[in-house]
């Protein structure tokens, strides 16, 4: 019967997808790699096995997080098997002109060096699909500032770990302000010290408690969820 | 040679009531004794002091010290510096940490030293560290963590022929003896130094101030993540190499329990050993890697501290809601009053519930409230801590974490409400 070829493809091609996402989730590189290299051999599209492989690997991680069944560590593990998927992917994917759901600019702000948080901030607004530019540690406003103007970010997402350093985010966006960047971004703010009260006080557009929140809420409110 | 106490009533008395939370006797007044970094810094500005003088002036420094103790009567010694040499630390260029006055750094003067973390020990060293703890100390650990140590690498003894000097002869290199030299001033430095430290401690012991603690301590697995592999590091490990970390921390105990050992011969009216907990809070490590990997070894020590007639102090950072069953149940394995325990979160009548008839409960004010909240806010705390905490007894008053910066109001109606009840 030759009309069941399509859905054994779909039922082989589940699998792959699958497996490609539990391999991310328990951080696997090599296993993803070689995946990865085996969809594009076999007709997979990039976008597929980014979005329902690499990034569906990372969003069941997630989610995993915030039930306290995983913890940092295999986070941080999922998220550099993560970083080398999209890296094997990368051609593959300009190839096909897959766009990016939005552009967000990350920092740890001016005389914090605490930088944790913010990568995993980092990788879960990689994770569901975001381009990141992440600008370090210690950044100060006016280049947080120059990031804003230079790559027109949908979001700005900003961390900060130390009481001494939370008047910094006032800093940013009153320097965003001034130079009239502040309307065309959402600014997220972030770390320990902060909760929703200080960042509706200080004029941000979101918080979030934790690295998957904050992906989520990303994701909200640039209207893609 | 013991202390001169000039005010020995005042002295007593403090120490019984902090003695007695220790020892969760019922009824008696709620100590105080909120850890301060900077804080006298900041509420004295005539002194002039920032945290780059009070390095590098460490008189001046006493005096802000000395000053607040006065003012506010903490129930002991709350001043919270660390015993650092600042003059020693400049020739020695450690690469782990930078602080206000150094050549070049980017550091205001009013901040705090700061720690970075480098992975001392790579992730395949761990069984060199272990087959050879002191030659990899030696050779790897202090010249990676201190620049003008590199020529420690070169120290070695020639076991091929021991007639006479020549075992020795490797030492005729001219970089490890500059690094050697460089130890012995520092020896010189170190040793003034303390005697300066002592000086302050016994200052405020005259003045009638008793020691909260009189050693610092850390968790092995701490000591790992903090001083050796970085936090980065030590989470990957967790993953990938649990087994390294426990023969590590089992390494560091035994170390430490050698180091602490000398808290077994000293005569003192206060043993204590501070244990301040950085790697432990709740996302950053599963109950069962908790379990093994960063209580067992720790439970040992504590083990051997209470044996010694010691009081630690458990001094959790960071959240802590998961841990607190799994803790309480440990602290049964000890005589009720062994330990003292601090939590920076967290609902405190619970924890007071969890751990009454157990340890000495410490904390309680959040350091966020006392830099931006309202005198009326910490008012209102302080009546909810001394009801529901101290009231039967086992409590002393502190803040979530050691204070840099707070409103003067909120200083004194800490003390205030606190002495009213
Ligand atoms: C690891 C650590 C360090 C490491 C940092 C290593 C690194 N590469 O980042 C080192 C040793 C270098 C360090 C140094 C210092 N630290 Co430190 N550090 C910590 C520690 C133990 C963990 C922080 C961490 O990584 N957490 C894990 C991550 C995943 O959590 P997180 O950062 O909170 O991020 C999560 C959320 O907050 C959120 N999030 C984070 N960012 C953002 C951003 C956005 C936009 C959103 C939406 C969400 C979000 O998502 C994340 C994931 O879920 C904390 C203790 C604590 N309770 O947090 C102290 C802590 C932050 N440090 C502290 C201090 C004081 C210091 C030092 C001054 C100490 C010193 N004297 O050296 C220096 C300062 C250095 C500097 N200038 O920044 C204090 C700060 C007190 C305060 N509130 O002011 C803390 C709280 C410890 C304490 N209890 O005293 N530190």
């Amino acid at each position: 019967m030759f009309s069941g070829k399509s859905t054994m493809v779909s039922a082989v091609r589940k699998p792959l997808l699958e497996q490609l996402a539990k391999a991310v989730e328990d951080g696997r590189s090599a296993d993803v790699v070689s995946a990865i290299e085996h969809g594009l051999d076999v007709g997979y599209s990039a976008q597929e096995l980014l979005y329902e492989g690499l990034i569906r690997g990372m969003t069941d991680i997630g989610i995993k997080f915030k039930n306290h069944e995983v913890f940092i560590p295999e986070v941080l593990i999922a998220a550099r098997t993560l970083k080398k998927g999209q890296e094997t992917l990368r051609s593959a994917l300009i190839d096909e002109g897959v766009e990016p759901i939005g552009k967000a600019v990350v920092a740890t702000v001016s005389g914090d060096l605490h930088d944790i948080g913010k990568n995993l901030v980092s990788m879960m607004l990689e994770g569901v699909g975001f381009r990141v530019i992440d600008l370090g540690v210690d950044v100060t406003a006016e280049a947080i500032g120059e990031a804003v103007k230079t790559h027109k970010p949908d979001v700005l997402a900003l961390s900060v770990l130390l009481n001494t350093t939370l008047n910094q985010l006032m800093t940013v966006i009153s320097y965003l302000e001034e130079n009239s960047l502040r309307d065309h971004v959402i600014i997220m703010v972030g770390g320990a010290p902060v909760d929703e009260k200080f960042a509706q006080k200080i004029g941000a557009d979101a918080y979030a408690k934790d690295a998957v929140s904050a992906a989520e809420t990303a994701k909200k409110m640039i209207g893609k969820m | 040679m013991k202390t001169n106490i000039v005010r020995k009533e005042e002295y007593k008395a403090r120490l019984k009531r902090v003695n007695d939370a220790i020892a969760l006797k019922e009824g008696a007044q709620m100590p105080v004794a909120p850890l301060v970094n900077g804080l006298p810094y900041y509420l004295y500005p005539e002194l002039g002091l920032s945290h780059r003088s009070a390095l590098y002036d460490f008189e001046k420094a006493m005096e802000a010290h000395i000053r607040f103790h006065l003012e506010f009567e903490p129930d002991g010694i709350v001043a919270n510096i660390m015993p650092l040499c600042a003059k020693a630390a400049d020739y020695l260029r450690p690469t782990m940490l930078d602080w206000p006055g150094r050549a070049g750094t980017p550091l205001p003067d009013d901040s705090i030293y700061q720690m970075f973390e480098i992975e001392y020990l790579k992730e395949d060293e761990y069984d060199e560290l272990l087959g050879d703890y002191t030659g990899f100390i030696l050779r790897k650990y202090l010249p990676r963590s201190y620049k003008s140590l590199i020529g420690l690498e070169q120290f070695r003894i020639d076991p091929t022929c021991g007639i006479m000097d020549l075992p020795l002869s490797p030492l005729a290199n001219p970089a490890l003896r500059k690094a050697l030299q460089i130890l012995l001033d520092y020896s010189k430095d170190r040793e003034q130094s303390d005697a300066r430290y002592t000086a302050l401690t016994d200052r405020l012991i005259q003045n009638g101030f008793p020691p909260m603690y009189t050693a610092v301590g850390q968790v092995p697995f701490d000591i790992l993540s903090d001083y050796f592999r970085g936090t980065v590091g030590t989470f990957y490990d967790q993953v990938e190499r649990p087994d390294k970390i426990l023969g590590a921390c089992e390494k560091f105990m035994s170390v430490e329990i050698d180091a602490l050992s000398a808290q077994a011969g000293v005569d003192a009216d206060v043993k204590r050993v501070f244990f301040p907990m950085h790697k432990g809070m709740d996302s950053f490590i599963s109950d069962a890697q908790y379990r093994d990997l960063y209580w067992a070894p720790y439970q040992k020590i504590l083990q051997y501290l209470i044996g010694i007639g010691v009081t630690p102090i458990i001094y959790t950072e960071g959240p802590y809601e998961t841990r607190t069953a799994f803790i309480r149940e440990k602290l049964h394995e000890f005589p009720p009053g062994s330990c003292m325990i601090h939590f920076e979160s967290g609902d405190f009548a619970e924890l007071k519930k969890a751990f009454k008839g157990l340890a000495c409960l410490t904390g309680g004010v959040s350091l966020q409230m006392l830099e931006f909240g309202t005198r009326e806010e910490v008012v209102e705390r302080v009546k909810f801590l001394a009801e529901n905490c101290a009231a039967c007894g086992g409590f002393i008053l502190d803040a979530s974490g050691a204070i840099e910066k707070a409103k003067r109001e909120n200083i004194e109606a800490m003390f205030e409400t606190a002495r009213s009840l």
